[in-house]
């Protein structure tokens, strides 16, 4: 195509993408440089007929006229970056000289708002991605080995969990854990501890969340594996087996590779789609035991007092915890792409 | 060691025939090559010697044993397939390395035996290169080396050539001969092409709608079709047929009267080789004018029309004449092939 012709192909896309892409993530970035104005205080006396009091006022007129005057606030820099809600630099420097072992200094890392959400969202993003990735492969290899009659049942059976709209997902399953719920029961019988709680522990409410998670996921990684089995190369895999390959060498040496690409694929999308948790934190009510940085950014705007400027830095901060999550991949095609050409 | 015997095999899909009641015995060491046009239940029946199709009825039996209920690598054979099926993912030792590492042959041997089968296919340089990265006849060589390298009892080759340009597959022809004869194992070869299968054969079956029309050497289904339609599909240009009537052992039919044959009264088809034939000005059993002329090089085609169909002969290459001239095409009878003009079997054993 020429170059001419591709620009006035691509212009709506392009300016859709500025308008709606581009200019919400500058504006974002921008806010997130601003803090908030302090109040304009003003120390007046005020006199009774036996004595003067000087006494320190908000003057809500001057407050008002300045924060209509710069709406953004007063620029901060990066201060907001390495404040307590954020990356916390003074206290983990603290918290640094304080420890002795390095248990000590996760332990107690794990007390500041952004450190405590990461950990949960990292271990999150890299067990849920490999085994939703896994079980979506079993289940395709599965559902490609049934006989044409069952598959379009099974197909539809194992796209429901994509179906059903996450919060509702998570509800459900939430109710079912309950200790009066059908799996919250059964654990406790099976355990023998009638005062077992899923919800009270840290460690089986990440688990619960990770179960949720690649429940919620598997069907989508299936689907797309499932298409690339379609095409799988017949000849390679006959050839396979009269070399001498079991069923699953089979899969080792000719499914996988073949279907790599999309093994990438989904694996980035679903990177990026798992580091970003949230519904499933809500539905389960499980902020006591963990939280993300998409959960921090809904409480920081969600109080009485909308912290725009603490949300927009760990906007800010999530967009670049994806950008390096993707980067290995993205690094990997463009060298592929690059390979070939 | 290996001797390979069909009895009775037929593989049908609901009612569509796809090899019907074949029965052959291979012997040890035999190079067989199945021979037809497309959808003649060829490759069906290499297939089911390898055990990726199912017969629907009838045993196989490799070395004495039945195999219909063996996986195809429980049964010792190796197949190179004619879009080679190389994984692409892997370099071409790898590829070649394959059956052995997936066969958990002892790992020390690997690259002796990679190494030996690569020499014999003369691929030593290109080793570390992936599949993509070769030409279709270096990869067909691949493809052969990783049928030899584990030895197998028998070799099965379905239309190796075909995907090659004309001149690599003259060459790779040569080397597959060359091969067969160093390695001396059963061979099934599966082809369309008859030049390869007299080339190759020790035995070549014509298969034509799943059903076998002749078993035998290649002079012996060259010189002595058993019916029209083998004498029809082998030779370059294939025999030239002739529907007619015989009386007192004269043969006529539009334009054409031969005698001194020995054949029963009645109709029949009459088919010669245009290598057979004589081109002269007069004298000869057809006259007619001519129809086209080609060019071959070593020789001119003459073909001329006799009723619906063309009849060619070779004439000398520097034979020379106008489209519409009169020709005469001088049969000698001891060349002559008679076939039965409803069954098309062959009438009497030899020519004439």
């Amino acid at each position: 195509m020429k170059h001419r012709t591709f620009f006035w192909f691509f212009l709506p896309t392009g300016l859709a993408m500025l308008l709606f892409i581009a200019a919400p993530i500058v504006s974002v970035v921008i806010q997130s440089l601003f803090t908030p104005h302090e109040a304009v205080f003003r120390t007046v006396e005020s006199c009774t007929p036996f004595t003067c009091v000087q006494e320190t006022i908000i003057d809500q007129e001057a407050t008002r006229a300045l924060r209509e005057e710069a709406p953004l606030g007063r620029f901060a820099g990066l201060d907001i970056y390495f404040d307590r809600g954020h990356l916390a630099v003074n206290e983990v420097a603290l918290i640094w000289r304080a420890s002795n072992t390095w248990a000590e200094f996760f332990n107690r890392l794990g007390n500041l708002p952004f450190y405590r959400a990461m950990a949960f969202t990292l271990t999150y993003t890299f067990t849920v991605t490999p085994l939703l990735i896994v079980l979506g492969l079993m289940i395709a290899l599965a559902v490609n080995s049934l006989h044409r009659h069952l598959k379009g049942l099974v197909i539809f059976f194992s796209l429901l969990p994509m179906i059903v709209t996450p919060l509702i997902g998570s509800l459900i399953l939430f109710w079912m854990i309950d200790s009066r719920g059908i799996i919250g029961s059964a654990i406790q019988w099976m355990a023998n501890d009638p005062g077992l709680s899923l919800k009270a522990s840290t460690g089986l409410t990440w688990i619960m969340l990770i179960v949720y998670g690649v429940w919620h996921s598997a069907p989508f990684a299936f689907v797309v594996f499932y298409a690339g089995l379609q095409t799988l190369p017949k000849d390679q895999l006959e050839a396979a087996q009269i070399d001498g390959a079991t069923r699953w060498q089979q899969v080792r040496y000719v499914v996988i590779p073949h279907i790599m690409p999309l093994v990438t694929f989904v694996a980035l999308i679903q990177l990026m789609d798992n580091f970003r948790v949230f519904e499933p934190i809500v539905g389960f009510n499980a902020e006591a035991h963990a939280t993300s940085l998409s959960w921090i950014i809904f409480n920081d705007l969600g109080g009485e007092t909308r912290q725009l400027s603490a949300a927009a830095a760990t906007s800010v901060m999530t967009i670049i915890g994806v950008a390096i999550l993707l980067s290995p991949v993205l690094v990997r095609t463009w060298r592929d792409f690059k390979g070939k050409h | 060691m290996a001797e390979i015997v069909l009895s009775g095999v037929s593989k049908r899909w609901g009612s569509f025939v796809g090899v019907d009641k074949f029965d052959l015995t291979i012997p040890d060491r035999e190079f067989l090559v199945l021979l037809g046009p497309s959808g003649c239940g060829k490759t069906t029946t290499m297939r089911m010697i390898a055990g990726l199709e199912d017969p629907t009825e009838g045993d196989i039996l490799i070395d004495g044993k039945v195999v219909n209920n063996l996986e195809p690598k429980d049964r010792d054979v190796a197949m190179v397939f004619q879009s080679y099926a190389l994984y692409p993912n892997m370099n071409v030792y790898e590829n070649i390395r394959f059956p052995l590492k997936v066969r958990g042959a002892d790992p020390a041997t690997h690259k002796d035996k990679v190494m030996r089968a690569s020499a014999m296919v003369e691929l030593d340089d290109f080793l570390d290169r992936k599949p993509a990265e070769l030409s279709g006849g270096q990869r067909q060589r691949v493809a052969l080396a990783r049928a030899i390298v584990r030895e197998p009892n028998v070799f099965l080759m379905d239309e190796p050539l075909s995907n090659l340009d004309a001149k690599l597959r003259v060459s790779t022809r040569a080397q597959i001969k060359n091969l067969s004869h160093e390695l001396a194992v059963t061979t099934i070869y599966v082809t369309h092409d008859q030049i390869e299968a007299m080339t190759l054969a020790d035995r070549v079956v014509v298969m034509e709608k799943g059903v076998v029309q002749q078993v035998g050497s290649p002079t012996e289904i060259y010189n002595y079709p058993a019916n029209t339609f083998v004498a029809g599909f082998i030779g370059n240009p294939a025999m030239n047929l002739l529907d007619g009537m015989i009386s007192g052992g004269v043969f006529t039919a539009a334009k054409t009267e031969i005698t001194g044959l020995q054949a029963p009264d009645g109709p029949v088809t009459l088919g010669f080789r245009a290598e057979d034939a004589e081109v002269t000005d007069q004298g000869g059993q057809i006259t007619a004018p001519i129809y086209t002329l080609e060019l071959l090089g070593d020789a001119t085609m003459v073909s001329v029309r006799i009723g619906g169909v063309l009849v060619s002969a070779k004439a000398d290459k520097s034979f020379r004449a106008e489209i519409d001239d009169m020709v005469s095409i001088r049969i000698p009878h001891d060349h002559c092939h008679l076939f039965d003009a409803t069954t098309g079997l062959r009438i009497g054993d030899k020519p004439g």
